[in-house]
């Protein structure tokens, strides 16, 4: 059967590259170079596809950059650490060194701790001398009015910036 | 049997260590020109490249000596170009509709690399070809990039295409048809000088 050269064209056109590259099968190939023959637009557009071909071929081959190999020797030697070397240095220094990591960590714990240990000696001092005082100045007061005899029974519960005597309700019970 | 420390590094003894400077050696450069083409700049191919053969280093007790590794190392460097692409934002797909810059006398004038060193002037003009080539590369979307760069750049078959990519045959063929009308079409100053 003879095939008209313009029906065959749009198959033909999607052919013309595997057709370069001699990756067609036999009986396309056969139709292509058929087609061909007839068809100066497919001969032109194979010209163009050939043409391209022959340009991405015709790109240099790229030289290795300068040091790639020894950058890909440290780039697999750091990749291939253990995982433990890989942490950051302070934790590895814990884990590798550990009695220098230890001093250098209770010294920085004493330094931490030694305001506040002596704010809180501080604070009971304070709250001694608070309660010894508001016992003296209501014992007086007490002797003087005698409205209570058991006075000296009190029991005090103290903050830092309040005081309840026991069996009072709390202030912010208070209408 | 004592199980292996997952955190142990690879303990490799002296010929499989040879055996990876072997593959080194040979490869490198093939790899790092297919990097080069699929990315367009050096730090990215250099990076891509130094990945590759990461992974090979890994994997290298499932590598048979003398079998070729073309196409698992082009594999490789394939999906980790596709990696790096999702991965940075700043690689920008140019559109392949977007028209290209005019030259002096109207014509197509793809811009030229600008890390090119002038040198002499056949250089220049190697150079400047060599850009408008790889300006066009980087203008395909990256399906197409990577089965043109395989087959017209490192010249390998539709059946090796398709098993380094893990597409079928058919569809290399129709990608690269659509791979090269496009470049066609960038480059046409270049293509209709050199068509027959």
């Amino acid at each position: 059967m003879i095939r008209e050269p313009r029906a065959q064209h749009p198959r033909v056109a999607r052919m013309l590259s595997a057709y370069l590259d001699d990756e067609l099968a036999a009986g396309d190939a056969a139709a292509v170079r058929e087609h061909l023959a007839e068809c100066p637009e497919c001969r032109r557009e194979l010209g163009a596809l050939r043409a391209t071909k022959r340009l991405l071929g015709a790109l240099p081959v790229r030289d290795l950059p300068t040091g790639f190999h020894e950058a890909l020797a440290a780039r697999i030697e750091e990749a291939t650490q253990p995982a433990w070397r890989r942490v950051p240095h302070t934790l590895w220094l814990w884990m590798h060194r550990p009695l220098p990591a230890v001093a250098v960590a209770a010294v920085v714990v004493l330094l931490l701790a030694i305001p506040l240990i002596r704010g809180h000696f501080d604070r009971l001092h304070a709250g001694e001398v608070g309660i010894d005082l508001y016992l003296r100045e209501h014992a007086a007061t007490a002797a003087q009015e005698d409205l209570l005899p058991d006075r000296a029974s009190l029991h005090l519960l103290m903050t830092d910036s309040n005081l309840v005597l026991v069996g009072e309700p709390a202030r912010r019970d208070r209408p | 049997m004592p199980r292996p420390d997952p955190l142990e590094r690879p303990k490799y003894g002296p010929g499989e260590l040879a055996l990876f400077d072997d593959i080194v050696r040979c490869y490198s450069r093939h790899v790092y020109n297919v990097a080069y083409r699929l990315t367009g700049n050096e730090a990215d191919a250099k990076d891509l490249a130094q990945e590759t053969f990461l992974r090979v280093y890994r994997n290298l007790r499932k590598v048979q000596p003398g079998t070729p590794l073309e196409g698992w190392l082009y594999r490789i460097v394939t999906n980790l170009n596709i990696d790096v692409i999702r991965r940075r934002s700043r690689v920008r797909m140019e559109s392949l509709d977007a028209p290209v810059p005019a030259g002096d006398e109207g014509e197509a004038a793809p811009r030229a690399i600008p890390d090119e060193a002038p040198g002499p002037e056949a250089e220049a003009i190697a150079a400047e070809f060599e850009g408008q080539v790889q300006q066009a590369l980087l203008a395909l979307p990256e399906d197409l990039r990577r089965v043109v760069v395989l087959a017209d750049v490192e010249g390998f078959s539709y059946e090796e295409i398709g098993e380094m990519v893990g597409i079928p045959v058919g569809t290399v063929k129709s990608r690269l048809h659509r791979a090269r009308g496009l470049l066609r079409e960038r480059l046409r100053p270049l293509v209709e000088g050199r068509a027959e």
